[in-house]
C-alpha cells in the first residue's frame, strides 16, 4: 500500500510539472491570452500595484522635502525653515509646472493626433530584457480600450496595448521583438519596418528591408509612415545609432535607438480610433480637388 | 508543511513582488528577486529543525512543488514573465532543495548572503534554458542584470529570512508539535 501511495504522490508530481510546462509554452506562443485565473489574478494585483506606487510616490515626496533638510543649523533654525518653506514650495512648484509641461505637450500632441485619445498613467513596469518582457501597466482599460492600439507620449511613441484587464491594460514596447511598426526615414525618405531586438544593455530596433542604396547616416531621424493605419504619421520614433552594410544582402542592417526614456514615462496617451485615411487632395486649391470629383468642370 | 506555512509564505511573496514592481516604477538599478528568496527560505528550512520535529517539519516533495509553482506562479502574473516560467523554475528548485535540505546548512548572514547570490544567478540561468526550447532566438545570459540581481537579491537577503522566519514562527503552529521539544521526557 505504501509503494501505491508513493507511486501516486510521484504521478501527481509529474503531472504538476507536465501542466506548468504546458503552461508556459501556451503563454510563450499567445501572450495576450489570460484564463479566468489569470485575469482574476491581474484584477486584485493590479489595484493594489496602483496604491503601491501612489504610496511610494508621497513616500519619494517627502524624502525629497524633509529628510534631505535634516542638517540644519540651529543658530541659523529660523531663517533654514523659511528657507526650507520656500525650497518645498518651490519644489512642489516646480513638480507643478513639470507635470503641466508633461501634461501641455500630451495635449499639444492630442491636437496632432486626428483621432479620439484618452490620457493613462503608468502604474507598474517591468523590464526583464533577457526574456523579451518589455511593459508597462497602465491605469486604462474596459471596454474603450483594446489590444493593438497605439499608446503615444510626448517624445514619441511607445507601443501597442498587449491585453486589457477589467480596468487596467498591459503595453508592448515598440522595442520588443515582437513589435513591428512602419517608418520613414524623413532625411533621405526611405521606408522600413522596425522591429525591436532583444538586448540586455541598451533598448534597441532594427529597421529591416532597408535596401542598400538608401543613404542612411548615422543621427538619421525615424518616424512613423502612417501606413498600416495603426500609428498616426510622422510621430518620433527614434534615431539611427548603428549602420551595417554586408555584399551578401541586398538590405543594409540599421539599429534605432528610441526617443522615448521608456523607464521614466509617467504619463502617456492612448489612441482609440485608427487616424484618418491620407487625403489625397493635400495640397491641391479646392477648385481642383473639386475638378478631380468632377464637381467643377 | 501545513497549510497556514504555506498560504503565509505564498501571501508574503506576492505583496513583496507587488511592491517590488512598484519599485521598479522609481528606480532604475537591479532589485532583488523576493518571490524567489521567499522560495528559497521555504525550501532551505523544510526540514530544519532537529529531534522530533524533524517529521513534523518536514515537507512532502507534492508540497514543496505546490509551493513553489503557485509562488511562481503569481510572481509571472505580477512580473509580467510568461506564464508557468518562474512557476516551473521555482517548482524544480523547491522540490532540488528539498532533496537536498539535510545536507545544506546555511547559517549566518554572510551563508545566507552568498547562498542567495549564487540561487538567483543560477535560477536566471535556469529560467534561460526553460526559454530556450519555446523560443530559439532568447538570449541566453543578460550578465550583467543577472549580477547586479544576484548582488541585490544577495545583500537584502539576510533581512528578509530574517523577517521570514519571525512570521514563520508564527504561521507554523502543527498541533502534534504540542510538547515535542528536546529533553521531554
Amino acid at each position: 500500500m505504501n509503494w501505491l501511495r508513493r507511486g501516486r504522490r510521484t504521478l501527481l508530481a509529474v503531472a504538476l510539472l507536465v501542466l506548468l510546462a504546458l503552461m508556459l509554452r501556451a503563454s510563450v506562443r499567445a501572450p495576450e491570452r489570460l484564463g479566468p485565473v489569470d485575469r482574476l489574478l491581474v484584477r486584485i494585483t493590479a489595484p493594489m500595484q496602483s496604491v503601491a506606487v501612489r504610496l511610494l510616490s508621497h513616500v519619494s515626496q517627502s524624502w525629497t522635502h524633509y529628510v534631505s533638510l535634516v542638517g540644519v543649523q540651529r543658530d541659523n533654525e529660523r531663517l533654514q525653515a523659511e528657507n526650507a518653506q520656500l525650497r518645498m514650495q518651490l519644489l512642489a512648484a516646480t513638480q507643478l509646472a513639470g507635470r503641466a509641461e508633461r501634461l501641455q505637450k500630451l495635449l499639444d500632441l492630442r491636437s496632432q493626433v486626428l483621432s479620439d485619445t484618452t490620457a493613462a498613467q503608468v502604474i507598474g513596469l517591468e523590464v526583464s530584457r533577457q526574456f523579451r518582457v518589455m511593459r508597462l501597466r497602465l491605469d486604462r482599460g474596459g471596454a474603450e480600450i483594446k489590444p493593438g492600439m497605439p499608446v503615444l507620449s510626448a517624445g514619441g511613441i511607445v507601443g501597442r496595448i498587449l491585453r486589457v484587464v477589467g480596468p487596467y491594460s498591459d503595453v508592448q514596447l515598440s522595442t520588443d521583438p515582437r513589435s513591428s511598426v512602419d517608418v520613414l526615414l524623413p532625411r533621405t525618405g526611405s521606408r522600413g519596418v522596425l522591429k525591436g531586438v532583444t538586448n540586455d544593455t541598451n533598448y534597441v530596433s532594427r529597421i529591416e528591408y532597408l535596401v542598400q542604396k538608401d543613404e542612411v547616416q548615422v543621427g538619421d531621424e525615424v518616424v512613423t509612415s502612417g501606413l498600416g493605419g495603426i500609428f498616426p504619421p510622422d510621430m518620433a520614433v527614434g534615431r539611427v545609432v548603428r549602420l551595417r552594410k554586408s555584399a551578401a544582402s541586398m538590405y543594409q542592417e540599421v539599429e534605432v535607438a528610441p526617443v522615448v526614456d521608456f523607464g521614466k514615462l509617467r504619463e502617456v496617451m492612448i489612441v482609440l480610433s485608427p487616424p484618418p485615411p491620407a487625403d489625397p487632395d493635400a495640397g491641391k486649391r479646392p477648385s481642383e480637388a473639386l475638378r478631380g470629383i468632377g464637381v467643377v468642370r | 508543511m501545513t497549510w497556514a506555512r504555506g498560504l503565509g509564505l505564498l501571501l508574503v511573496a506576492y505583496l513583496a513582488m507587488i511592491g517590488n514592481t512598484a519599485l521598479r516604477v522609481f528606480v532604475t538599478w537591479p532589485l532583488p528577486d523576493l518571490g524567489l528568496l521567499v522560495a528559497l527560505y521555504a525550501g532551505l528550512t523544510c526540514r530544519l529543525r532537529g529531534g522530533a520535529q524533524v517529521a513534523l517539519r518536514d515537507a512532502s516533495a507534492l508540497s514543496m512543488l505546490g509551493l513553489g509553482a503557485a509562488i511562481g506562479y503569481s510572481s509571472d502574473v505580477v512580473m509580467g514573465t510568461p506564464r508557468g516560467l518562474r512557476a516551473l523554475g521555482l517548482a524544480l528548485l523547491l522540490l532540488l532543495l528539498r532533496s537536498m535540505a539535510t545536507h545544506l546548512l546555511v547559517r549566518g548572514m554572510a551563508a545566507v548572503a552568498a547562498v542567495s547570490a549564487v540561487t538567483t544567478a543560477l535560477f536566471q540561468i535556469l529560467l534561460s534554458v526553460l526559454m530556450l526550447p519555446l523560443e530559439w532566438d532568447v538570449q541566453l545570459l543578460g550578465w550583467r542584470s543577472v549580477l547586479g540581481q544576484a548582488v541585490a537579491t544577495g545583500l537584502l537577503a539576510p533581512l528578509m529570512f530574517f523577517v521570514l522566519s519571525r512570521i514563520d514562527s508564527r504561521l507554523w503552529r502543527d498541533p502534534r508539535a504540542q510538547g515535542l521539544l528536546y529533553g521531554n521526557s
